[in-house]
C-alpha cells in the first residue's frame, strides 16, 4: 500500500504530534508514504469557497493534479482537505464543461486534471484498504475497559451523495474501528452535531458553544474519553475545553485522541512515539484505565 | 446568479427541517436558514451587510435532511460570492487567502510547531517557491487578488 500523503495545513503546522503518530502507525502497518511537496492548501472548503467557488476548485484541482503526476491516490488526515478534494474531484470528473474550464485555469500553472489519482481519508484506509480484521491482528494491548466516544466529524459524512464514507445518520465505521482495538464504543446522544470549528474565525463564541453541546452529551453518555478523524475536530474539542471553562465555568476533563494516537497506543506504540504528551487535556488518567 | 437562486428554491416547502437540525439556528435566533435562501429572492441586496449571513458552520445536516434536496449550503456559498464581490467579508477569510497567496498554506509554520517537528524528525512542510508562484498565478486570473491587498 502506498499513498501521496496529503498534509494539509492544520495537522503539519499547529499539531505536528498527529502527524507524527500517523506516520509511526502507518509504517507499523507498512503503508508506504509519498510527501507531497507540490501541494498547497486543499483549499479550506468553507473560507475559500465562499470568496470565489471557482478559485476553490482550481487550486483543488490543482492539487490533485499533483498526485495524478505521482501516480498515486491521495491519503487525506483531515475531514476539510478530504471534502474539499474528493468534492473537486467528483466534480471534474462528472462535469466536463467545468473540467474544461477549470483546466484552462490550470494550464498557466502548467497542470492539468487527469482524475486518476482517487482521494481517502485516513479511516478509509484503516476501515478499507487495511481492514479490520487485520487490525485486530495487530492489537497488542486491547483498550479493554475503555469506553469511547466516536465523533466523526461533518465533512466526512456529509453531503453524503459526493463522499459515500458512511451513513450520514447513522455512521458506523469508526464504531467498529474502536471496537477493532478492545475497546467499547460509548453511544452518546446527537452523534453527527458539528464541532464548530467553521465558526472558530467568525464568531468565536458560537464556535465555542457548538463545541460544548457535543461535550455535555459525551460526559452524560459516560465516555471515559473521545475519538476524532479530523484535527479542526480536534482542536475545537481538547483545547476547546479550556475556552469553554472560560467562557461557562463548565469543567469536562475528557481527554481526546486523534484515531492514529489509540490504534497506535492499542498496537503497542509507546506515549512518546505518539507525541500523547501534547494534549491540553491529559491522556494519562485514561490510559490507566485500561486493564 | 440571483435567477439561479429562485429556481433552486422553488421546490423549498417551508417546513423547516432545515432550521429544527441546526446547531446554530439553536444558538441564535437570527440565523434561519430557510429564511435567509426566501431573503436573497426578495431582495439579495438586503443580505449584504447582512452578519447572519456569515453564521453558518457548513456542517450539511440541513441539505442532509432536507426533503425536497434543497441544498442550502451551496446556495449560500453562491450567495457569499455574490457579497464578496461587493465587497463584504470576514476579515478572517482575507487573512486565509493572504496566507495561501504568499505561503501555498492557511496557516504559517510558528517557531513552536518548527521546534516541534525538527524533535520529531518530521520533513520541512513549506511548498517550494515555485509551487507558490503557480498558486498565485491562479489566485490572479480570479480577480481575488483584490482582497490581498487590503488584508
Amino acid at each position: 500500500m502506498k499513498y501521496a500523503l496529503f498534509l494539509g495545513c492544520m495537522i503539519p503546522l499547529r499539531l505536528p504530534n498527529l502527524e507524527y503518530a500517523t506516520r509511526n502507525v502507518l509504517a507499523e502497518f507498512g503503508v508506504e508514504l509519498v510527501d507531497m511537496r507540490e501541494a498547497t492548501c486543499c483549499p479550506d472548503p468553507i473560507g475559500i469557497r465562499n470568496m470565489d467557488y471557482l478559485t476553490w476548485l482550481a487550486i483543488a484541482a490543482r492539487n490533485l493534479a499533483v498526485a495524478d503526476e505521482m501516480g498515486l491516490d491521495i491519503l487525506t488526515l483531515c475531514n476539510g482537505c478530504y471534502e474539499t478534494l474528493k468534492t473537486a474531484y467528483v466534480t471534474l470528473t462528472e462535469d466536463a464543461e467545468m473540467r474544461e474550464k477549470i483546466n484552462e485555469i490550470l494550464a498557466k500553472a502548467n497542470r492539468e486534471f487527469k482524475g486518476k489519482a482517487k482521494v481517502k481519508h485516513l479511516l478509509e484506509v484503516f476501515y478499507h484498504d487495511i481492514g479490520l480484521q487485520k487490525i485486530r491482528e495487530m492489537v497488542k494491548r486491547p483498550l479493554e475497559g475503555l469506553k469511547v466516544a466516536a465523533h466523526y466529524g461533518c465533512h466526512i459524512l456529509r453531503p453524503s451523495e459526493i463522499l459515500k464514507f458512511d451513513d450520514p445518520e447513522n455512521p458506523r465505521k469508526l464504531d467498529e474501528l474502536v471496537e477493532a482495538l478492545g475497546a467499547t464504543p460509548q453511544q452518546y446522544e446527537m452523534k453527527t452535531l458539528c464541532c464548530g470549528a467553521g465558526l472558530r474565525n467568525v464568531m468565536s463564541e458560537y464556535s465555542i458553544r457548538m463545541a460544548r453541546e457535543k461535550l455535555v452529551r459525551v460526559k452524560e453518555a459516560g465516555a471515559d474519553c473521545m475519538v476524532v478523524a479530523c484535527p479542526f475536530c480536534f482542536i475545537q474539542y481538547d483545547m476547546g475545553q479550556f475556552e469553554i471553562r472560560r467562557l461557562t465555568k463548565e469543567r469536562f476533563d475528557i481527554p481526546v485522541f486523534y484515531f492514529s494516537e489509540l490504534l497506535g497506543y492499542a498496537i503497542g506504540l509507546s506515549p512518546r512515539e505518539l507525541g500523547l504528551g501534547m494534549h491540553r487535556v491529559k491522556v494519562d488518567r485514561v490510559l490507566k484505565k485500561i486493564r | 446568479m440571483l435567477s439561479e437562486i429562485a429556481e433552486k428554491i422553488q421546490i423549498c416547502v417551508a417546513c423547516g427541517t432545515c432550521v429544527g437540525g441546526c446547531l446554530v439556528s439553536r444558538l441564535d435566533k437570527r440565523f434561519r436558514p430557510m429564511r435567509i435562501i426566501h431573503t436573497a429572492v426578495v431582495d439579495v441586496n438586503r443580505l449584504i451587510n447582512e452578519p447572519s449571513v456569515w453564521l453558518c458552520s457548513y456542517c450539511y445536516i440541513c441539505s442532509e435532511r432536507c426533503p425536497k434536496a434543497v441544498e442550502f449550503p451551496d446556495i449560500l456559498t453562491r450567495l457569499r460570492n455574490y457579497i464578496a464581490k461587493h465587497g463584504n467579508l470576514p476579515a478572517a477569510y482575507k487573512m486565509l487567502l493572504a496566507n495561501i497567496s504568499k505561503h501555498g498554506t492557511a496557516l504559517e509554520l510558528d517557531e513552536f510547531a518548527l521546534m516541534e517537528r525538527e524533535e520529531y524528525g518530521l520533513p520541512d512542510p513549506s511548498p517550494s517557491q515555485e509551487t507558490i508562484k503557480e498558486i498565485k498565478s491562479i489566485i490572479n486570473t480570479s480577480g481575488l487578488s483584490v482582497f490581498i491587498r487590503e488584508g
